[in-house]
C-alpha cells in the first residue's frame, strides 16, 4: 500500500515535469508522421509502397513486402531501443536526486516506510512511467503499421518489454548515482557513458586480438562483467522482431544479475545515509 | 512514563577526507509522556541532529535511542510519530491537499481518514483556502503551517518540530501556540527545538540546553528560570536610611514601583532583610522568589560555558 503510495507520488512528479506530455507528443507525431508518409496499394500479389521519400516503388512479391516491413520495425525498435531509451533516462533521472534534497527526504522517512520501501517504490514508479511511454509508442507504431499493412508481426509487440527491460536494468545505476551524487547531469552522464562503453565492450575479444596488454584486457574484462548488456540486448531486440532465434540467454541473465546487485548496494548505501 | 529515552548517543560527521566533527557527544535524555520538551542551544550545537537521531533519521554511531520503548531503527515506530523539519521541503508538484493526501497514505491511513483529517487540519491551519494551490506559491508561513499539518495528520502520540514558528506572523505564531498546547492537553508529546525563547518558555514544561553537542542543562522551567538566592520583595514607603541598612544585611536593589529584590545568600540573610522592614513598621506585600527570563538563563549559562572553554 505504501509502495503503492510512492508509485502514485512518483507519477504525479512525472506529470507535473510533463514528462508524461513531452514523451506523448513525441510518440503521438512519430506515430502520425508514419501513418501519414506510408502509403501503399496491394493489387492481387503486387505491392507497391509510396513515400514521401519514393514514389510508387514495386515490389515482386508479398513475401519480399512482408521482409520489408519486419525490417521497418526492427528499424523502428533500435530507434526506440536507443532515442527512447535515452529519452527515458533523461527524463527520469532527475526523480531521486530530487527526493535526496534537504527538507524533503526527512518528510518521506519520518512516516513509518523502510527506507527500502521508499527507494524501491521510486524505483517501480520511475519503470512504470517509462514502460507507459515506451508502450504507448509500440503500440501505436504497430497498429499503424498493421493496418497500412496488414502485417501485424506481435514480436514487434515484444520488443517493448526488451526496452522496458533496458530501462530497468540501467534505472538501477541512475539510483544509485542519485543516491551519492545530486546532480542530474552527471547521473544522465554516467550512464550514458556506460551505454556508450557497451557496443566497444561487447566486441573486446575481437579487439585483444590485436592488442597484446593484459592489464588493459583484464580491465575490460572486468567492466564489461559489471555494466549492462546495452549493445547485445539491442542486437537481441532486433532479432526478435525479425524473428529470428536468440542468439544467447547470457546478456539477458548477466544484466538481471547485474541491476539487481546494483539495486541491492543502492538500497544498502541508502539504509545508512544520514538525512 | 518516558516516551523518549536516549543514552550516550554519539554522533561524528565527515569533514573532508579525513577529519571528523562530532555533532552529539554523549547525550542522555529522557522525556515524559504528555509534556512539551524544548531544546535550545546556539546555532551548530546538535538540536537538529538529535531531533533526527531520535527520529531515526540520522544513525548514531553510540549509544541507543528508544521511542515507546522501541529502538527507533525500526521504522515501525514513526506510526505514533509526526515530524516538522526545519525548512521543510514539500513536494513542489503537489498542492496542500495532495501533500496531506500523500502523507496521509504513508503513514498507513485509509482514504476515508486521509480525507477526513486533511480537511480537519487544513481548516485548523488556516490554509484551507490555499488547498488546491500548488506549494510553491505559498510563503514561508504557509509553509510552516502545511508542514505542521502533514505533521498531524496520523493523529500522532509524540510530534518534533524543528523550528516551527519560523517565518510565521506574530498572529500565526500565537495560533500555533494554542495548537501545541491544545495538542498537549489532548495527551500527546511534543519535542520542541526552537530559537525563540520567549515561546519557549511560554509553552514548554521542560528544556534542555545544548552546546557543543552535549546537553549543558536540563531541568523544568521554573526550576531553570527561578533563582535561589534573589527574592523580590514589595512593602511601601522605604526610606534611604531604611534603604541603607537593608544594604548592609544583603545586596538591593531597588525599583520605582516601591519593589526591591535583595540577593542573599540563605534564607537567614533573607529573614534579617525582613527583620529590618518589620523593625521599621514598614509593611511588606509580598516576598517572591525572583524569577529570571529563560533567555537571560540560557546567555549567561552559555557566556559561563564559554568563559570556561577560555
Amino acid at each position: 500500500m505504501k509502495i503503492a503510495a510512492i508509485v502514485y507520488d512518483t507519477f504525479r512528479e512525472c506529470l507535473v515535469k510533463k514528462i508524461f506530455l513531452s514523451f506523448f507528443i513525441a510518440s503521438t507525431i512519430g506515430i502520425i508522421g508514419i501513418y501519414v508518409i506510408l502509403n501503399i496499394d496491394i493489387i492481387g500479389n503486387k505491392v507497391a509502397i509510396s513515400s514521401l521519400f519514393s514514389k510508387g516503388e514495386e515490389i515482386a512479391s508479398m513475401e519480399q513486402f512482408e521482409d520489408i516491413i519486419i525490417k521497418v520495425e526492427a528499424f523502428f525498435a533500435m530507434a526506440l531501443f536507443s532515442i527512447g531509451l535515452f529519452m527515458s533516462i533523461f527524463a527520469t533521472a532527475d526523480l531521486t536526486p530530487s527526493l535526496m534534497t534537504k527538507g524533503r527526504l526527512d518528510l518521506y522517512l519520518a512516516r513509518p516506510i523502510s527506507r527500502v520501501q521508499l527507494l524501491f517504490g521510486k524505483y517501480c514508479g520511475a519503470v512504470a512511467v517509462a514502460a507507459i511511454n515506451i508502450l504507448y509508442a509500440i503500440a501505436g507504431l504497430w497498429l499503424v503499421i498493421g493496418i497500412k499493412t496488414g502485417i501485424w508481426n506481435i514480436n514487434f509487440l515484444y520488443s517493448g518489454l526488451n526496452i522496458i527491460f533496458m530501462f530497468s536494468v540501467l534505472y538501477t545505476f541512475v539510483m544509485l548515482i542519485g543516491i551519492f551524487i545530486k546532480s542530474t547531469p552527471v547521473n544522465i552522464i554516467a550512464v550514458y557513458i556506460m551505454v556508450s562503453l557497451s557496443p566497444i565492450l561487447a566486441q573486446k575479444d575481437e579487439i585483444f586480438l590485436f592488442i597484446n596488454n593484459k592489464v588493459l584486457e583484464h580491465i575490460t574484462d572486468l567492466l564489461y562483467w559489471i555494466t549492462p548488456k546495452y549493445y547485445e540486448i539491442s542486437i537481441i531486440t532486433k532479432n526478435l522482431v525479425e524473428g529470428n532465434t536468440m542468439p544467447s540467454w547470457t546478456p539477458v541473465i548477466s544484466s538481471i544479475i547485474i541491476a539487481v546487485a546494483v539495486m541491492n548496494l543502492s538500497l544498502y548505501f541508502f539504509s545508512r545515509k544520514n538525512c | 512514563m518516558t516516551i523518549i529515552e536516549c543514552k550516550g548517543v554519539v554522533k561524528k560527521f565527515r569533514t573532508g577526507w579525513t577529519g571528523k566533527f562530532t555533532a552529539i557527544d554523549g547525550v542522555d535524555l529522557e522525556v515524559k509522556r504528555e509534556s512539551i520538551f524544548g531544546i535550545l542551544g546556539p546555532n551548530g550545537a546538535g538540536k537538529t541532529t538529535l531531533v533526527k537521531i531520535i527520529l531515526g533519521l540520522v544513525l548514531p554511531d553510540e549509544g541507543s535511542v528508544k521511542v515507546f520503548g522501541t529502538d527507533v531503527k525500526d521504522y515501525k515506530i514513526r506510526d505514533r510519530v509526526g515530524y516538522l523539519p526545519e525548512n521543510p521541503n514539500l513536494p513542489p508538484y503537489l498542492t496542500g491537499r495532495q501533500v496531506m493526501e500523500l502523507f496521509g497514505r504513508l503513514s498507513g491511513l485509509s482514504r476515508e481518514a486521509v480525507k477526513t483529517r486533511t480537511e480537519e487540519l487544513l481548516k485548523e491551519v488556516k490554509i484551507e483556502q490555499w488547498a488546491n494551490k500548488k506549494t510553491p506559491t505559498y510563503s514561508k508561513g504557509m509553509i510552516q503551517r502545511l508542514g505542521l499539518a502533514q505533521a498531524l495528520i496520523s493523529d500522532p502520540d509524540i510530534i518534533f518540530l524543528d523550528e516551527p514558528t519560523d517565518g510565521v506572523d506574530p498572529i500565526g505564531r500565537k495560533e500555533i501556540r494554542q495548537i501545541l498546547l491544545e495538542l498537549k492537553n489532548r495527551g500527546k508529546t511534543i519535542f520542541l527545538n526552537s530559537h525563540l525563547l520567549s515561546e519557549t518558555e511560554m509553552i514548554c514544561d521542560r528544556v534542555g540546553i545544548m552546546d557543543k553537542g552535549k546537553i549543558v542543562a536540563e531541568g523544568g522551567m521554573k526550576e531553570l528560570t527561578t533563582t535561589s538566592n534573589k527574592y523580590s520583595i514589595k512593602c511601601k514607603n522605604l526610606t534611604p536610611d531604611i534603604f541603607e541598612k537593608l544594604n548592609e544585611t544583603a545586596s538591593i536593589k531597588s525599583t520605582l514601583d516601591g519593589t526591591f529584590e535583595a540577593f542573599v545568600e540563605n534564607l537567614e540573610s533573607l529573614n534579617r532583610v525582613l527583620d529590618v522592614l518589620r523593625n521599621n513598621n514598614l509593611l511588606i506585600e509580598s516576598v517572591t522568589p525572583a524569577k529570571q527570563s529563560l533567555e537571560s538563563y540560557f546567555i549567561d549559562l552559555i557566556k559561563d560555558i564559554r568563559e570556561e572553554d577560555k
